[in-house]
């Protein structure tokens, strides 16, 4: 699915062409349009099931975050590169023991002088093997009264001494990397926020990474495909349901997406966004093996139904409610951060 | 604060103003609730038809330049329980699918949808029947219907798929409330349901659920839900009151407790709405 499919070549044509960073300042690159054109954009590349996951890791949540919340130096260093389709990222977040419980990460930083000094071990990493930079959240006040106050973001070059990356491959048909750190040194001007101060950085950007609108335009894709094989009148009525469901999750993605544009609590928004459309995307594999039959886990090849989409889909959905976030994860934003609920 | 207080303003003024209208409305003619099981009841009220009419309802199925007024005033009355017979009547009569039809009058006008036509009929003779919501669901016998097509019938439809999904999104929004007000003030376990994380999981889903419903209205953005939309707006509104009924527990389940009228009217009108889609689906003869 594209979400999981990597391509340089295709990500260089995306800069080249000009989609990348439309809502983008001019001097980083961008065009200065809406951010819900590029909300638009993005369902496309899905619709089109392009490989994605360096764009959405360095477009969409890396780079709208550093627009965000990096240094002005450090913008106008990455973002006009990231703009031209020249630079890629991967995102160091998860750990061993540190997944949805981010706070308990044990990758350190140790400040000195004009560098960092790190060393960890990142897991669960799209897009590693291919990446320039690393995004990376660190420890760097072990001894904080409360974890998430100790943390820290540092952006890297993948090619500093000290990086290493294992290939663990996936149902999904992507693969996801291992990166192991080992005393890294990541000079201090490459600091994303405020020193201890990255959870705010963390949170935003995980905003940013749950508005997953590409898979809005995945999930059509599918549906048009699955169209043909939607003979009786139910089984169009079913159709008609996912789409509308396409539609709230789309709904819900723009909404997240302008108050993220707009610099507004978007966490419980963005995280309804997220859980609408990983639900979504299940359902269009239920639906899609239901309508075609046995047919529908032909993988792509001559002759495969929908060209292969429904096997893709089936296989990548099962991830699609664990990356960025655990459905649980979701819904407990959404509870405490939307609806009041207390811990 | 209703579900996730987040809603982008995406403009709509008048169309928010006269759903604020309709909600007013709704208030002053709060509906009864004498349903009990094995009663035919019809939740039919003259007083909120006529007040409807005066607001201005009647304009909205004739005119397709109103129709983003339509889902985000339809919200309103499903959020009060109101009867969805302003709804129909944006159809040109009561809503009649095979034997059946609701809130029927003996002589007055049945609308059928069937193959992208809306077939005009005559009620005939009604034999109320006993029936799991308030709908005034009668068997009944029509003359020889005319048949409305083309734009005319499209417009209709239209119309009563927005409202209809404006309906389910206000029941939903209503059932959302009910169950977080009780989670909130309910204590188990030395807190309340609402710090639970089991609950705290199913709210989720429901708000998750029902701001979807709620974006699809259009908030009179300009953008009407249409047949899509109303496909997934029943079952979104399904799913949202049963879960609803878990937090609720037993209360939800006792006739005192409203939440058995968003529960069963999600499920009743969903029936209908996925008839009506599958009729309006038919081959045209």
């Amino acid at each position: 699915m594209p979400s999981d499919g990597d391509s340089r070549a295709g990500y260089a044509a995306m800069g080249y062409d000009g989609w990348i960073g439309l809502h983008w300042p001019e001097r980083f690159g961008g065009r200065g349009g809406h951010p819900l054109a590029t909300v638009a954009v993005e369902e496309r590349f899905g619709y089109h099931w392009l490989p994605l996951s360096g764009y959405l890791l360095s477009v969409k949540t890396i780079g709208n975050a550093l627009l965000r919340h990096a240094t002005e130096e450090l913008r106008e260093r990455l973002l006009p590169e990231i703009a031209a389709g020249e630079l890629l990222f991967c995102q160091g977040f998860s750990e061993p023991e540190a997944g949805s419980d981010l706070a308990a990460l044990r990758t350190t930083a140790a400040h000195d002088g004009d560098r960092f000094v790190v060393s960890g071990h990142k897991i669960w990493t799209s897009s590693a093997a291919i990446a320039d930079w690393i995004y990376l959240a660190v420890c760097t006040d072990p001894a904080a009264a409360r974890p998430h106050r100790g943390i820290s973001v540092l952006v890297a070059e993948m090619r500093s001494p000290g990086i290493e990356v294992r290939e663990i491959p996936t149902v999904g048909g992507g693969l996801l990397y291992e990166v192991f750190l080992t005393g890294v040194e990541v000079p201090a001007d490459q600091l994303v926020g405020e020193l201890h101060g990255g959870w705010r950085v963390l949170m935003s950007t995980l905003d940013h990474e749950r508005v997953t609108s590409e898979k809005v335009g995945v999930v059509l894709r599918v549906l048009d495909d699955l169209a043909e094989a939607a003979e009786s009148r139910m089984a169009r009525i079913e159709l008609r349901r996912l789409r509308g469901e396409a539609e709230a999750a789309r709904l819900l993605g723009r909404r997240a997406a302008t108050l993220l544009a707009a610099g507004r609590p978007a966490a419980a928004a963005a995280s309804m966004a997220k859980l609408s459309i990983a639900t979504l995307v299940g359902r269009t594999a239920e639906l899609g093996a239901r309508l075609i039959g046995p047919g529908a886990f032909v993988e792509r090849s001559d002759g495969a139904a929908a060209a292969g989409r429904v096997a893709a889909m089936t296989r990548a959905s099962a991830g699609s409610t664990v990356a960025g976030g655990a459905a649980e994860i979701q819904r407990r934003v959404i509870a405490r951060r939307g609806l009041g609920c207390a811990a | 604060m209703r579900g996730v207080s987040v809603v982008v303003d995406t403009g709509g003024v008048e169309a928010r103003e006269f759903a604020s209208t309709v909600a007013a409305v709704v208030t002053r003619h709060a509906p009864p609730d004498p349903w009990r099981p094995g009663l035919a009841v019809s939740d039919a009220d003259g007083d909120l038809e006529r007040a409807l009419s005066d607001a201005g309802w009647d304009e909205l199925g004739g005119d397709s330049n109103l129709l983003p007024f339509v889902a985000p005033a339809a919200e309103a009355l499903g959020r009060g329980f109101a009867s969805l017979q302003p709804v129909d009547r944006l159809l040109g009569g009561a809503l009649r699918l095979g034997a059946l039809a609701r809130y029927a009058n003996e002589g007055g006008p049945l609308v059928e949808p069937r193959g992208g036509r809306l077939q005009i009929g005559t009620a005939t003779r009604l034999q109320p029947v006993p029936y799991t919501d308030s709908l005034g669901v009668a068997r009944v016998d029509a003359g020889r219907p005319v048949a409305v097509a083309g734009e005319n019938a499209s417009r209709r439809m239209a119309a009563w798929a927005a409202a209809s999904t404006g309906y389910f999104a206000g029941v939903a929004g209503k059932a959302l409330d009910l169950a977080l007000e009780h989670a909130r003030s309910r204590r188990a376990f030395g807190g309340t349901l609402a710090a639970l994380e089991p609950v705290q999981q199913m709210l989720a889903d429901v708000a998750t659920l029902t701001d979807g419903l709620r974006l699809l209205t259009g908030g009179g953005s300009g953008d009407v839900p249409g047949l899509d939309a109303l496909a997934y707006a029943g079952e979104a509104a399904e799913r949202v009151t049963a879960i609803c009924m878990q937090v609720t527990g037993a209360l939800g389940f006792t006739l005192e407790f409203p939440l058995q009228r968003a529960y069963r009217r999600s499920r009743s009108a969903r029936a209908w709405a996925d008839a009506a889609l599958l009729a309006w689906e038919e081959p045209a003869e």
